[in-house]
């Protein structure tokens, strides 16, 4: 395969609501970064990738991709949207990688994000009902927090995993926010102010869940030899391995629990990426966390622990800022969500890391990241092993 | 309304296709009567039943008739709409179906429910009131 490499990155400050940009200008902004952060002019992007979730209905704007191409500096080059609910900015980074390794294209920049400009109490509600499906699903909609739920019970009753070890989740993540400039929620909180929070849908309460932000990330991704050619391959994230697996949404053979799509789209990164033990050779990992009990989930699917020990792993204090592999340095979904974006942040966040470059929440000597994205109704995944260092 | 925005709404109306296999399904709910499909090639039971299997895309899938009785797999309370719901795997089937809870006590897991059907039934998944507690 053709190299591949993370040369830019973007991302804008997250925050509870925008009234100053429109979509277009939100996008640009993070576009703006990651071109800076690349080095390049618009000009030199040779297609353009944007990546967004159940948009039409929140925002009220149909196809909102049409209104985002130049945003995207895709004037004159391919460009098309990417749809995969909370996966969509980790896809179109996907897409982006695709068309490099095919040898088609040198550089190519993903974007994600939106405003939410309807997604305020009714609205929100309204368009995740509409996203379930209109015959089996309708009038049964709970939107995130039913599956999220049912989710939880089951995995507590299966692992021996606790709501306490769920708050301690969210402790730690919300304590790693702060420390991230562009994150949305940036106070830490105390497991005490976790644990009697109000409750949304039991086991979840309110401090088991991501917020509702508004903000854009943007990579720019380009061949090994683009990277070659302009001297940047210290200063890089290269894509050492990638896999990308989806289920059925409602039916059948579904085992929320399984994680089959995560799962094999570790495997298949790792393999790509020569990662024999996972534990060992992964430095950090950026993963995606709707609701705090997740990330002990993750963990198992994403191999750092034997099946069913997500909450003995959490515990021993390795996935702590400190530990011995972080779990979001950044704060992950928990602190900061878009939607549409959030699976690319990850990215963002994994290539900050390996590139040494994340600021307040670097962790030291990071060779290998793992960033993760996930969505859909719990249906698509991605998991992406980037490496620094000369490719 | 701040001079920052331009304000609007949305007001549609849709026509949902159930399918041949939601219309198999929804026929015979309104008849409370589960019917799911099981792939020849795999031998997965699912419901609501399916023209191909998920799975292995076969065409040989043939309809299988369920009980309206099984076990609560999860369940949880969505706190503001004050609805319980539960995921039920019915007796027969291999996927779990979503439902409300219509019991007078808590859920459990591992609990045996049946359907509780609504009174005025017409092809729809609301036919279905949900599951309560077997026995009841």
């Amino acid at each position: 395969m053709i190299g591949v490499g993370i040369i830019g990155m973007g991302q804008t400050p997250h925050v509870s609501g925008r009234d100053d940009v429109d979509e277009s200008e939100l996008i640009q902004e993070s576009v703006a970064l990651a071109l800076q952060d690349a080095g390049i002019e618009a000009s030199e992007v040779e297609a353009a990738i944007f990546g967004s979730a159940i948009t039409s209905i929140q925002d009220g704007i149909e196809h909102v991709g049409k209104l985002v191409v130049e945003a995207c500096a895709g004037w004159r080059k391919p460009s098309f949207r990417t749809q995969t609910g909370g996966t969509a900015g980790a896809s179109a980074a996907l897409a982006a990688i695709y068309m490099v390794a095919s040898g088609e294209f040198d550089c190519v920049l993903a974007a994600s994000g939106t405003l939410r400009s309807g997604a305020t109490g009714a609205v929100a509600q309204k368009a995740l009902a509409m996203a379930a499906d209109p015959v089996f699903r309708r009038g049964l909609s709970g939107g995130a927090l039913l599956g999220l739920a049912q989710t939880f019970r089951e995995y507590m009753a299966r692992t021996g995993v606790t709501e306490e070890m769920a708050a301690r989740c969210a402790v730690q993540q919300r304590t790693n926010g702060a420390l991230n400039p562009n994150a949305h929620l940036r106070e830490a909180v105390t497991f005490e102010e976790v644990m009697t929070s109000r409750p949304l849908a039991p086991p979840i309460k309110l401090l088991d869940m991501c917020p509702t932000s508004v903000g854009s990330a943007a990579v720019v991704v380009a061949s090994n030899r683009w990277i070659e050619q302009r001297g940047r391959t210290v200063d890089c994230a290269w894509v050492r391995g990638f896999g990308s697996f989806s289920e059925p949404s409602i039916y059948p053979n579904r085992d929320p629990l399984d994680c089959l799509c995560v799962r094999e789209s570790a495997h298949k990164a790792y393999r790509m990426a020569g990662i024999a033990d996972p534990r060992r050779d992964i430095d950090v990992v950026e993963l995606y966390n709707a609701a705090s009990f997740q990330q002990m989930i993750w963990s198992e699917a994403l191999l750092l622990c034997a099946p069913g020990k997500g909450g003995k792993l959490l515990m021993s204090g390795a996935t702590d800022r400190e530990g011995e592999i972080p779990i979001n340095p950044s704060g992950g979904v928990l602190c900061t969500n878009n939607g549409s974006d959030a699976a690319m942040l990850r990215i963002v966040e994994a290539a900050l890391q390996v590139r040494g470059k994340a600021g307040p929440h670097q962790v030291p000597n990071v060779r290998t990241a793992v960033a993760m994205g996930w969505g859909g109704n719990q249906q698509f995944s991605s998991v992406m092993v980037l490496g620094g260092g000369l490719g | 309304m701040a001079e920052e925005m331009v304000s609007g709404s949305l007001s549609m109306e849709y026509a949902w296709n159930k399918g041949k296999g939601g219309r198999l399904f929804l026929e015979n709910l309104a008849a409370k009567r589960f019917v799911g499909s099981r792939c020849g090639p795999c031998g997965v039971t699912s419901v609501p039943p399916r023209l191909f299997c998920g799975r292995c895309l076969s065409k040989t899938v043939l309809p299988v008739a369920l009980s309206d009785g099984g076990r609560v797999e999860s369940f949880t309370v969505l706190e503001a709409m004050g609805k319980a719901f539960v995921l039920v795997r019915l007796d027969g089937a291999d996927n779990l179906f979503l439902h409300r809870y219509q019991g007078a006590s808590a859920p459990e897991r591992g609990m045996r429910v049946r359907a509780v059907w609504a009174e005025s039934r017409r092809g729809e998944i609301t036919d279905l009131e949900g599951f309560a507690p077997d026995g009841n």
